[in-house]
């Protein structure tokens, strides 16, 4: 059985730190994982002192990774320095990239398989670069890789932008909240894939992006996915994936499946990117699908970490109420209480 | 001022491409912090070395984590990673006290301009021994 090597990314070097960026966490760490190794390798990201890992061009590439042996980076959420749903900075993990290099540059590029992304995240600002940029690139290579709870976003886009994107077969998003890639061309999560129907992207939320979610041939299917304020919420070059259903966008004829949704969805705190449904919200709430038992991509909780339940909301976040009272009949102080425990 | 944590081991792949675009080998920076950053435990031998170069800016020195480009843009107007850095230093061609020196403290002090601190070399000492992998000359500029 293999072991589990787990290192101590802290850009503070607080007590315990292993590596002050993931990059020289990968550098060292870079290897085959299935050999004497007989390795899951992992990077558990901290931020003691406030200070964001600015490190470009996370590349995990010239690794030998199979379906036991692994990577891993995430924030853990039994420590604090994950965030609670939406972007926060203290003592939360984040990786903020934004100097110029001289082309497109990225926050993490996976050219692994098998590579897991949890909990992170990611800001993008390439201001005084004439180069598009990427959040998480999943390149050709990262087949079997899934990312999930991380929020992306990104401001002064100088070229295309893309959250989450890239090549391959049998990667798996979910609970992610991609924002803010507003450029012409640019995209909250764009996927292809050699075979169709490999790709799977369930309860992710995109909002403000020129185009929110992207297919090509069939590569990816879509589930209790909600696009909000995108110029096209759903788009496609021959088709998204078989069996997308239950997503949601406020432009009509939008978002794929007979059973999908249109309308705008009330939010927590939309102007500041706080994208947890308002329990008075009744367009994406309780519209979405049980995805427990998906034969691809079983999960049951939310971006929060909180597990779902009744009929799922569509989105990264899942409303969960207080002893079954909607915070908007709790006091001021009893809803204010309700977000802080969301 | 500025620090650049460089790989002191070689990482190696089966496959010869990702061996040449992904492992990062014995020479190459890594990541470029300011003067006042603390690195963490792993980050110094026998996996690394830290080059110091007082009194230069972080963003001066950043060109040193490129990786190397193909020369060809793909369909997408990008140009793909041919290799995981562009820069390496050639440590094993240094004076013998410089590569003892970093085999027994795992840094160097590199003066450069007016610094008026301790140091090992100078940049014109130093840049000798920095390779550009693509022109496979070595650095000639000033910083």
């Amino acid at each position: 059985m293999a072991t589990t090597v787990t290192k101590i990314i802290d850009p503070d070097n607080g007590s315990g730190t292993d590596y002050t960026s993931l990059s020289a966490w990968e550098a060292a760490q870079q290897g085959d994982l299935t050999g004497v190794r007989d390795e899951i390798a992992v990077a558990k990201c901290r931020c003691t002192g406030g200070t964001a890992d600015t490190t470009p061009h996370t590349y995990i590439d010239g690794w030998t990774t199979d379906s036991t042996r692994y990577i891993k980076i995430w924030t853990d959420p039994s420590e604090s320095y994950r965030h609670s749903g939406k972007w926060e900075t203290g003592n939360k993990y984040r990786l903020e990239v934004g100097t110029s290099l001289a082309d497109r540059y990225y926050a993490i590029v996976v050219r692994e398989q098998y590579t897991k992304i949890d909990g992170l995240q990611i800001h993008v600002h390439p201001s005084g670069s004439s180069y598009g940029v990427n959040g998480i690139t999943m390149d050709n290579g990262s087949n079997y890789s899934e990312v999930s709870h991380c929020i992306i976003r990104c401001t002064d886009e100088a070229g295309y932008s893309y959250g989450i994107n890239g090549y391959g077969d049998y990667r798996k998003l979910y609970n992610n909240i991609v924002y803010d890639f507003t450029r012409t061309n640019s995209c909250g999560i764009a996927l292809t894939a050699s075979t169709p129907n490999t790709n799977y992207c369930y309860n992710c939320t995109v909002h403000n992006c020129a185009v929110g979610y992207y297919g090509i041939d069939n590569a990816t299917i879509f589930k209790n996915c909600l696009a909000q304020n995108c110029s096209n919420g759903f788009e496609s070059d021959g088709g998204l994936g078989t069996g997308s259903d239950y997503n949601c966008s406020d432009i009509a004829s939008d978002a794929p499946g007979s059973n999908s949704q249109t309308g705008n969805v009330v939010f927590v705190d939309e102007d500041g990117d706080d994208f947890h449904l308002n329990s008075s919200d009744t367009v994406a709430k309780d519209k979405g699908t049980d995805l427990s038992g998906d034969s691809y991509l079983p999960f049951s909780d939310d971006i929060d970490g909180q597990t779902r339940s009744g009929t799922w909301d569509i989105g990264a976040d899942e409303v969960i109420t207080v002893g079954g009272i909607p915070p908007w009949m709790l006091s001021r102080t009893r809803a204010i209480q309700h977000l802080m425990v969301r | 001022m500025a620090q650049i944590l460089v790989k002191a081991i070689d990482a190696t792949h089966a496959d010869p491409v990702k061996d040449r675009r992904g492992c990062y080998k014995r020479g190459m920076p890594v990541v470029v912090m300011p003067d006042s950053h603390t690195w963490g435990r792993e980050e110094g031998l026998p996996t690394f070395v830290i080059i110091k170069i007082p009194g230069v800016s972080v963003e001066k020195v950043r060109k040193y984590i490129e990786p190397q480009r193909e020369d060809v843009a793909n369909e997408d107007g990008i140009y793909p990673t041919y290799r995981r850095r562009l820069w390496k230093f050639r440590f094993d061609d240094m004076p013998t006290a410089a590569l003892k020196k970093l085999r027994d403290n795992g840094e160097l002090t590199i003066k450069v301009g007016d610094y008026a601190g301790d140091y090992d070399y100078t940049w014109k000492q130093v840049r000798n021994y920095i390779r550009n992998l693509k022109t496979n000359e070595d650095e000639g500029g000033t910083l």
